[in-house]
């Protein structure tokens, strides 16, 4: 499951998955035709059409296979889909199906054998945004502490939200603005080589933000810094 | 007619989207009542800034108290008239004017009274809250306007924690099975922080608040 | 950011664009709300059991809500039996006459009053100020918001956006203290209010509270507070009225007992706040049991107000758990970052969005679920377990019912149909492939603007699923 930010805009993101997966021995299969998982209709209220969405993808991602995501929030869509049908439904059986196979990226890697020692070699300090997304999962920060050389450093509030939040940002810009200054700040104080999260949404809204503020930190999402381990970076500068 | 519309409302309600109670997790047992209750006490008393004074007999006691009003610089108190039987404290307190005749308005007569005394019915160690009963010769006041308020605390109220209030309540209603008109935890000396968040004691209430233990059966 | 008393729900979303831009608000607000939240965190790391204990709270009030209409026909029959007066108020129109009533009838000059929210809800002072009464805040916060003419800034600490010199200037004109310098301390401050207001307290004729929870079982009221002024309020005065929302009961003095070990806990890190008082009736009058203080009459006021139509909702009566510790608003990032006037009405932060939305308008509560980034700091937060995030997308629902946005339908009908979305998408990239005309395209929302504005947006680029597919043809040829 690719979310629409990453096939339009991040698809760098997306083949970083497909290589670390690969090279971790897993088959990859990309189902045609997906667009969005509902989470925008969904989280500005609109149930029907979140709903309709639910369905596509429900077809989409029909079968025995786990459907890896590299997103904490479209994860988190993905097993919502039960609240969006009429328990004891077929759509609804087959929501809590899909639902329980729904992995986030980094748990999916976890999950593999021989996690979370793969391996991975990378000289860097890295900061690490666990976004508010991904409900406190610890997989994020395990997989990465397992890179050997890279340094992993969490910020003062870890958790907090980076302001993003979709419409939010948009609907309450100057808040939102706010809330990434601080995040930004808090992570700049680590004095990080890169930034590094599970979740494209905020990357794209930190990294946006740094870049805008003339502090282009790398903003890389777990399954780039992953890949380039792997593939023997040695050091990031 | 409001009442009716809102029960009807409420009822209405209930009966479209039933609300299912789970069963709750089981209470955690308090901790055990040691030989280190005084101890304990003390312990959770003092980031409050009370200081628990043990004494072992009726005549250190008093020593306690009379102690406390000269630190406090009292010149003036008051006391509940139903203290426990030979712990009334006015010999300890006689250089000090008692104000006793509280008939025009207890707010009234204690407004500028520098100490009130009175005794806890039970001393909750978990929170370091005492306990004041409100009765015949227990008013209210005594234990909120004058500045320092000083309580003695019988070892038989030590009592763990907040579990024991439904037993107090019970315990202290009159022949009809009504509870006392009010029953009060006071818990360290009247406080707030509303100015730049800094900690102010006494407000409203007492900003000193002593306690004496009675180490002894009474 | 000028503090008026014209914020409302309605301009929650301008508001708080002004507040995120006040940096001397914000550096205030993340003071306060770090040190209720370190002094909470401190307070919970030593609760043994607490989880428990939490879980305990929580069924005690599911299991309130769950025999609600019954609960308050108890309250009332055993506050009743107590001697105090019961009155049903079904909205804050009538909970202002009950009290503007009990007020003349007993020649009210001086009202003294214990701080409430509810009494803010119904918009009380004006109302008793109507019947010639003098009417005083008590609460230290609440007296200097007062004196101020300001509302309230924080629910545990309504001054908190004024220094101790802005406190001393105030006192110096409305407390006629001409030599009072602007250097004065914070106890100094504290003992000149004390003067002032045990003055009232001693001529006052009512006594006004909220009710922190009331007991079916007992008809006892309970209250919480710190300073002493609701003692001052229940203990002096000849009359006191209690104001309850009506959700606030609980079954037994067990359950009260439960709520208790963790309400100071959860709101100001205390293991019980300084003075907790549980009244039942009047003071006494017959022997053998005379009294000499405490109100000869005692009122309690329940209030619907819009809750008893929440309980028909499955999801939504969720939010009548709350017992205001206050915690998810020092935890929220959006309230940190603009305060409580942002919003616009007597609730604030997650919990105030909720309250609000359900007792208030829906036309004028609009943006208020949408004010929130569904980061679930609040649902972790609090201990009764309220999932504020869920609450808040069934409230989205709600607005948006029959009127979804725009910019949400063509979304999504672009979504449902990948070809569609495949040429808009493709479309966007032939016009502007790095997007930055959007700053520039009229009729876009002043969001996206600033969005992009103080972000790099990001670029369109050859889409994953293209590349994907080249990168196996070539892997495969």
């Amino acid at each position: 499951m690719i979310p629409c930010l990453v096939e339009d805009c991040l698809p760098e993101i997306g083949l970083a998955v497909v290589s670390v997966l690969e090279r971790l021995g897993v088959g990859v299969k990309h189902p045609k035709g997906q667009t969005c998982c509902g989470q925008m209709a969904f989280k500005t209220g609109d149930a029907a059409r979140a709903r309709a969405l639910a369905l596509r993808s429900l077809d989409l991602f029909a079968g025995p296979d786990a459907v890896v995501c590299p997103s904490g929030s479209c994860a988190k869509m993905l097993r919502a889909y039960p609240q969006l049908f009429e328990p004891g439904t077929p759509d609804h059986a087959r929501a809590l199906d899909l639902a329980g196979r729904v992995r986030e990226f980094c748990e999916f890697t976890l999950a593999l054998p021989g996690a979370p020692d793969f391996g991975a070699r990378l000289q860097a300090r890295a900061a690490l945004h666990r976004s508010c997304q991904l409900d406190g999962s610890e997989a994020p920060a395990r997989l990465l502490s397992a890179i050997d050389g890279l340094t992993l450093l969490e910020p003062e509030r870890p958790e907090r939200c980076c302001g993003f939040g979709g419409l939010f940002s948009l609907q309450f810009p100057a808040v939102s603005e706010s809330l990434v200054e601080d995040k930004a700040r808090e992570l700049l104080a680590l004095k990080p080589e890169l930034l590094v999260s599970a979740e494209p949404s905020c990357l794209m809204n930190i990294g946006g933000y740094l870049t805008r503020q003339g502090r282009p930190v790398r903003a890389l999402h777990a399954a780039q810094l992953l890949d380039l381990a792997l593939t023997g970076g040695a050091t990031w500068s | 007619m409001s009442r009716q519309q809102i029960l009807d409302t409420l009822r209405a309600g209930l009966a479209a989207a039933p609300l299912v109670v789970p069963a709750p997790p089981a209470r955690p047992a308090s901790l055990p009542m040691g030989a280190d209750a005084w101890a304990r006490l003390a312990e959770v008393l003092a980031p409050l800034d009370v200081r628990l004074r043990l004494a072992a007999t009726p005549a250190e006691a008093a020593q306690h108290v009379a102690d406390i009003a000269r630190e406090r610089a009292a010149t003036s108190y008051t006391r509940w008239d139903d203290m426990p039987p030979g712990l009334d404290m006015d010999d300890a307190l006689a250089g000090l004017s008692r104000v006793s005749d509280l008939g025009g308005g207890c707010c009234h007569a204690l407004a500028h009274v520098d100490l009130g005394l009175t005794f806890a019915h039970a001393a909750l160690i978990d929170s370091g809250s005492l306990v004041l009963v409100a009765g015949r010769g227990r008013p209210r006041a005594a234990s909120l306007l004058p500045p320092t308020h000083v309580c003695l605390v019988p070892r038989s109220a030590l009592a763990p924690d907040v579990s024991a209030l439904p037993g107090l309540l019970r315990g202290h209603a009159d022949t009809a099975g009504l509870p006392p008109s009010c029953l009060n935890l006071v818990t360290g000396p009247s406080s707030t922080a509303d100015i730049e968040l800094v900690l102010v004691r006494g407000v409203h209430g007492p900003g000193a608040l002593d306690v004496v233990g009675l180490d002894w059966d009474i | 950011m000028v503090l008026t008393d014209t914020f409302t729900p309605r301009n929650f979303r301008g508001q708080s664009h002004l507040a995120a831009r006040d940096a001397r608000l914000r550096a205030i607000l993340d003071h306060a709300t770090r040190y209720f939240m370190t002094k909470r965190g401190v307070a919970l790391e030593a609760f043994a059991d607490r989880e428990d204990h939490f879980g305990r709270a929580r069924v005690a009030r599911l299991a309130a809500l769950s025999r609600l209409p019954e609960l308050l026909e108890r309250l009332e029959r055993n506050a009743t039996a107590a001697g105090t007066r019961v009155h049903w108020a079904r909205d804050a129109a009538q909970a202002r006459e009950i009290v503007a009533g009990i007020a003349r009838d007993c020649g009210a000059k001086v009202v003294v009053k214990g701080k409430s929210m509810v009494s803010e809800e119904i918009a009380l002072n004006p109302a008793l100020e109507a019947t010639g009464a003098e009417v005083w805040e008590t609460d230290l916060g609440e007296f200097i918001v007062q004196l101020a003419q300001e509302p309230p800034s924080h629910i545990i600490a309504p001054c908190i956006h004024m220094s101790r010199a802005d406190v001393a200037a105030l006192f110096r004109e409305k407390l006629g203290l001409a030599d009072l310098a602007d250097a004065a301390s914070i106890p100094e401050l504290t003992l000149l209010a004390r003067r002032a207001l045990r003055e009232k307290f001693l001529a006052a004729d009512l006594g006004v509270t909220g009710v922190n929870m009331a007991v079916a079982e007992t008809g006892s009221v309970v209250l919480v507070e710190n300073e002493g002024n609701i003692r001052m309020s229940t203990t002096c005065p000849p009359v006191h009225v209690a104001i309850m929302s009506l959700e606030k009961v609980a079954a037994t003095l067990e359950d009260a007992a439960d709520l208790l070990r963790v309400l100071p806990r959860s709101a100001t890190g205390q293991r019980m706040s300084s003075y907790v008082s549980v009244l039942t009736g009047p003071r006494r009058t017959e022997e053998p049991n005379v009294e000499l203080d405490g109100p000869r009459e005692t009122h309690l006021v329940i209030l619907d107000n819009g809750r008893a139509e929440v309980l028909a909702d499955p999801v939504l009566r969720e939010a009548l758990l709350c017992f205001r510790c206050g915690a998810c608003l020092n935890s929220c990032p959006v309230y940190q970052t603009v305060g409580g006037h942002a919003y616009g009405s007597v609730y604030s932060g997650p919990i105030g969005t909720l309250l609000s939305s359900l007792l208030l308008p829906t036309e004028d509560t609009r943006d208020l679920p949408f004010g929130c980034t569904l980061c679930g700091a609040c649902k972790k937060t609090c201990p009764l377990g309220i999932d504020h995030p869920k609450l808040m997308l069934r409230l989205r629902e709600r607005v948006c019912a029959g009127s979804p946005g725009l910019a949400g339908v063509a979304h999504a009908f672009l979504a449902l149909h990948p070809l569609a979305y495949r040429l808009a998408v493709g479309a966007a990239r032939a016009v502007d492939p790095g997007l930055n005309l959007l700053p520039r395209l009229p009729g876009l929302p002043v969001g996206l603007a600033s969005f992009v504005d103080s972000r790099q947006p990001p670029r369109l680029k050859t889409p994953f699923s293209a590349q994907l597919r080249r990168s196996r043809k070539k892997g495969g040829a």
